[in-house]
């Protein structure tokens, strides 16, 4: 599913995103995400596609600081009001991704209790990037609820 | 994927293992937080540790993207092509070895070429900074003249806004004498500038002083490390010893360190000083001049400074000699003048062995289309079932690789042992390959240059067949293995044989135009009969043969003794050997007006009676010399045929009365001498240049000063001999040694070699270029009798069908042969357009032959059609061997 056409993206936007890509637009074959079982779970929940984890997590080390794993995934968990299904191993493939980017630092520091845990804080790219994404973002599902108010009667 | 660099990736791969790790670690903190935290929320331990694990889900997918993110792409898919393609060539050692045999000679024989090349032009020189080390000249409208007079040199030296370290050298033997051995070694006379201008290191001591190198300075000496070591037993108080040379004293002021040589690679032995009068009215040209440009100086300003220079010294000298209206003064890159006669040959080399790689390329590319063929339903397959065509080519290249790496390691090894037998060859005076090519050496820049070429190589012979192969037919191919597409194989193929046979023309009609040179370059009569002749040089330095008479008294018994002895016919004296250069003296005709500083100039020599007599140069008119011709005897010259045509055209030169070396300087002035001879031309210089007007006088009538300088060089003992004359050589110098007293001779050489010599440069273009040219013909015949063959092989049932129908068996050879012939035909016209083109690359190499020389074009086309059709005749007679039964199946 391509949810919007490559050419909708302004010039300034798509060099910009060379820059750090998050892969918002989401390509055919990584659309979804393959999630472990998870039995019990409410049926409302909604799969959480890679781009936009990759989006909860930068904002999630924006607002919060210097962070370990665990606490990202309570503080996606706390804002979603768990309204969304996360696959809490997805985070880590998130943050090496993003690490790749140089959109996050990480280093080992102990943390609460004196466990040996990795902290990522976001870089000044990171920032920017956030910056670039919530903004398409936005933009994206904007379309998509226009779309979708005048394809569904 | 491309979202990373491939920098990126590389490292990533490297910490995967780290990275995995970590991520372990994580996770593991990240279950044990959750466990904790279900526990508070009041859940049993075993409940609690399943629900964080579900709730951590399934990680194999973090792997996944440590692992997507370290990946190389097209790295990891090239390691599995070169997996595959070291399997396929396993599976087919015939082809293989083919391949790999054709690559190695053509990667062998360029890297063998390149190595001469990297030495001699490449190679940086020893001197610090050495493009900006320029040899100031004297130029002509014709050339450079790099030998200078004290007169120039005392201008030249005065440059200093534009140059620094003016030095003078001048090179030559001398006797190290008074030593357990006496030996004749290599000397370098120099002017104080010299050392730093090549920035020559000095062991011990140090180099000459302003002092040593003005005249009647004190006789200072420099050894090298090498005589240091040899002929004094690296004597440790060697500072200040007077050591004899030549039988004249000398200080030993300093030793060089180890591994001291010349810009030309050639070894020195010992340094001694060159003194120059600042006031000397000297025109003999003897020394050259090297330079450093100032700072900041362009080699133009340089020059545009030596012009005016120029200008100004004809004013100040109107009489000096070498400085005519249309001459001035210049400087050029010394590297770039010491190399300017070889560059054109190692290009030309070069070039004809990069032809060879080529073909040797295009016929790899040809084998593998074959080959293609061959798999033309694998590949058929792999493309339907949804490979890209890059990606099918990308591996067809692959598979290209470990065969150009064998090619290649191969190549290298038969370049190293090409380069041997190459300098085996003798290239004669090739500057600075070293002592018999041992500065030439497989180096890192060679090894690279040879990846490089296989690599290439790879490419060509890979990507061509790819291109082809990945056009295909799926459909055809899939449906009737046997038919699909091959006429387009066949044209693609014929392309590259006709490539191949234009390319093969080219270096055959090179090869041709050089052998004629050298023919014609071998037919020169140089003059003098060089048959059982030996030459025997000798270096007569210092003080004790300086004078007139004394050189008289050695050469009048030394003759006697050798002439005494049985097998020798006859024997003389002279100041040089003809084709070895000697000295050149202007000549004023005696009673005729002026309008220049002399009437003409040419090569002088001084000679023993027998001199004619044993070069067997026939007496034109007038007489010979005599014994009679002596010190007190009236002067007397022998004048050749050319001197006597430019000087006398329409009346008898005899009796005429010449001035030699007249204004050369106070020592060479002497009164004019009456000719009393006139003799055949003899060739005193290269063989490709006419010869000159040639002056001879008797030794015993040569001026102090002349004779000074003379043995200051070498002289030739020469001998005529009944039969080989080898054998007779320590008897000679048995006999030299006793009239001399202990003088050693060097270098003894016969005649033939003298002018084999002179050719050797030209037998060696013309060897390589042959080898290249035959190396090129083979490979091309095999390339036309791989494509007849396999176009009989592909025409099989057409033929039996034509034969069914009643087509006779000569029918189908000849109509294979047409098709043959259109080939080779076209192929060789390409190649004679592009001869043509390109023959002007050639005429630096050439002599007595036009580039365009019809003969040898004729002859290169004569010789590829004839290998060419022979090759084709086989698969043609093959055509008639087609059952017409075939035609039933």
């Amino acid at each position: 599913m391509e949810v919007v056409p490559r050419g909708a993206y302004t010039k300034t936007a798509e060099r910009k995103l060379e820059l750090c890509p998050l892969h918002i637009d989401i390509p055919k074959e990584t659309a979804r995400y393959s999630f472990g079982v998870s039995k019990g779970a409410p049926a409302l929940r909604t799969d959480v596609m890679q781009g936009t984890l990759d989006l909860m997590v930068l904002q999630a080390l924006a607002t919060l600081g210097s962070m370990h794993g665990y606490g990202i995934a309570r503080r996606i968990e706390q804002i979603s009001g768990d309204a969304l299904k996360l696959n809490e191993g997805t985070v880590y493939a998130s943050l090496i991704r993003l690490q790749h980017k140089r959109c996050i630092a990480a280093a080992w520091a102990p943390s609460e209790n004196n466990r040996k845990a990795k902290f990522y804080a976001i870089t000044s790219k990171g920032r920017r990037q956030l910056v670039v994404e919530t903004e398409n973002w936005e933009r994206i599902s904007g379309a998509v609820r226009r779309l979708l108010k005048t394809a569904v009667p | 994927m491309g979202v990373f660099s491939f920098a990126t990736r590389m490292w990533a791969r490297l910490v995967r293992r780290r990275l995995s790790d970590e991520v372990a670690q994580e996770l593991d903190l990240h279950v044990a937080l959750l466990t904790e935290r279900y526990l508070r929320e009041g859940m049993g331990r075993a409940e609690a540790e399943a629900m964080a694990m579900r709730r951590v889900g399934n990680v194999t997918h973090i792997r996944e993207e440590v692992h997507e993110l370290t990946r190389l792409g097209w790295l990891d898919d090239l390691g599995s092509d070169l997996a595959h393609g070291i399997r396929t060539i396993r599976r087919a050692p015939g082809f293989s070895t083919v391949v790999v045999a054709t690559l190695a000679l053509g990667i062998g024989a360029t890297s063998a070429i390149f190595s001469i090349v990297n030495t001699v032009l490449l190679t940086p020189s020893p001197a610090p900074d050495p493009d900006r080390v320029v040899v100031l000249a004297t130029t002509f409208p014709e050339g450079s003249s790099y030998l200078t007079s004290d007169q120039k040199f005392n201008v030249w030296r005065q440059q200093t806004d534009v140059l620094q370290d003016i030095a003078g050298r001048r090179s030559g033997v001398v006797n190290l004498t008074n030593i357990d051995r006496p030996e004749q070694v290599q000397a370098t006379w120099v002017t104080e500038e010299y050392f730093r201008l090549y920035g020559i290191p000095i062991a011990t001591g140090r180099s000459f002083s302003g002092l040593e190198t003005v005249p009647n300075g004190p006789p200072a000496a420099v050894l090298s490390d090498g005589v240091w070591k040899r002929a004094f037993g690296a004597d440790p108080r060697i500072i200040g010893r007077r050591i004899s040379i030549s039988d004249a004293p000398f200080e030993v002021v300093g030793v060089a360190a180890a591994g001291v040589r010349t810009l030309s690679g050639d070894p020195i032995d010992i340094w001694l000083p060159l003194a120059i009068d600042p006031a000397s009215a000297s025109q003999v040209h003897y020394f050259m001049v090297e330079a450093r440009l100032r700072p900041g100086v362009t080699l133009s300003t340089a020059n545009a400074k030596l012009a005016l220079a120029a200008d100004q010294f004809r004013r100040s000298f109107p009489n000096a000699l070498a400085m005519g209206a249309q001459a001035s003064f210049g400087a050029q890159i010394t590297r770039d003048a010491l190399v300017a006669n070889v560059r054109p040959s190692l290009r030309v080399l070069l070039g004809a062995v990069a032809l060879v790689l080529l073909i040797a390329c295009v016929n790899v590319a040809n084998l593998q289309i074959a080959r293609m063929l061959g798999r033309r339903r694998e590949i058929a397959v792999r493309s339907a079932l949804g490979a890209a065509r890059g990606r099918v080519m990308r591996q067809l290249i692959a598979e290209g690789l470990p065969l150009a790496a064998a090619g290649g390691a191969l190549g290298l090894l038969l370049g190293t042992v090409g380069i041997r037998a190459l300098l085996a060859l003798n290239p004669g005076n090739i500057p600075r390959i070293g002592e018999s090519g041992s500065a030439v050496t497989v180096d890192i820049r060679v090894m690279v240059f040879t990846t490089l070429l296989s690599l290439a190589a790879a490419l060509a012979a890979g990507l061509g067949p790819a291109i082809v192969a990945t056009r295909l037919d799926l459909n055809g191919i899939l449906k009737d293995g046997a038919l699909g597409g091959s006429p387009r194989y066949v044209r693609t193929r014929s392309l590259l044989i006709v490539t191949e046979l234009a390319l093969a023309v080219t270096l055959v009609v090179g090869a041709t135009l050089l052998i004629h040179s050298f023919v014609a370059l071998r037919s020169v009569n140089p003059g003098v009969d060089t048959r059982d002749v030996l030459t025997l040089r000798m270096s007569l330095s210092g003080p004790r043969f300086a004078r007139t008479a004394a050189l008289d008294r050695l050469i009048g018994p030394s003759i006697t003794a050798i002439e005494a002895l049985p097998g020798v016919a006859s024997a003389a004296y002279a100041n040089a050997v003809p084709l070895e250069g000697g000295v050149v003296l202007p000549y004023i005709i005696e009673g005729r007006p002026l309008t220049g500083p002399f009437h003409g100039f040419g090569p002088w020599t001084s000679v023993s009676a027998h001199y004619f007599d044993v070069f067997q140069i026939p007496l034109v008119r007038g007489r010979l010399f005599t014994d009679a011709d002596g010190h007190d005897a009236p002067g007397v010259v022998i004048i050749s045929e050319a001197m006597a045509a430019r000087g006398w055209p329409n009346a008898d030169p005899l009796h005429a009365r010449v001035f030699l070396g007249k204004g050369s300087g106070p020592d060479l002035d002497e009164p004019a001498r009456e000719i009393v001879g006139v003799v055949r031309n003899v060739h005193d210089g290269p063989l490709d240049r006419a010869p000159q007007a040639a002056m001879y006088v008797p030794a015993a009538q040569v001026t102090d000063g002349l004779n000074a300088r003379i043995v200051r060089g070498s002289i030739a003992w020469i001998v005529r001999t009944h039969g080989p004359s080898q054998s007779l050589v320590p008897a000679i110098q048995r006999e030299l040694a006793r009239s001399s007293a202990g003088v050693p001779v060097a270098r003894i050489q016969t005649m033939d070699e003298v002018v084999a010599r002179t050719t050797m440069r030209a037998e060696f273009n013309m060897s390589l270029l042959t080898a290249f040219a035959l190396s090129a013909l083979l490979l091309a015949s095999i390339g036309v009798y791989g494509l007849m063959a396999y176009t009989v092989q592909q025409r099989r049932r057409e033929i039996a069908i034509r034969m069914a129908l009643g087509a006779s068996r000569r029918a189908m050879r000849n109509m294979i042969l047409r098709s043959g012939i259109a080939l080779i035909g076209a192929g060789i016209a390409l190649g004679l357009a592009s001869s043509w083109a390109t023959g002007r690359l050639l005429r630096a190499l050439l002599f007595g032959v036009s580039v365009h020389d019809p003969l040898a074009f004729a002859t290169a086309a004569a010789v590829l059609a004839a290998v060419a059709v022979f090759a084709t005749l086989r698969p043609a007679i093959a055509a008639t061997m087609v059952d017409p039964v075939e035609a039933l199946r």
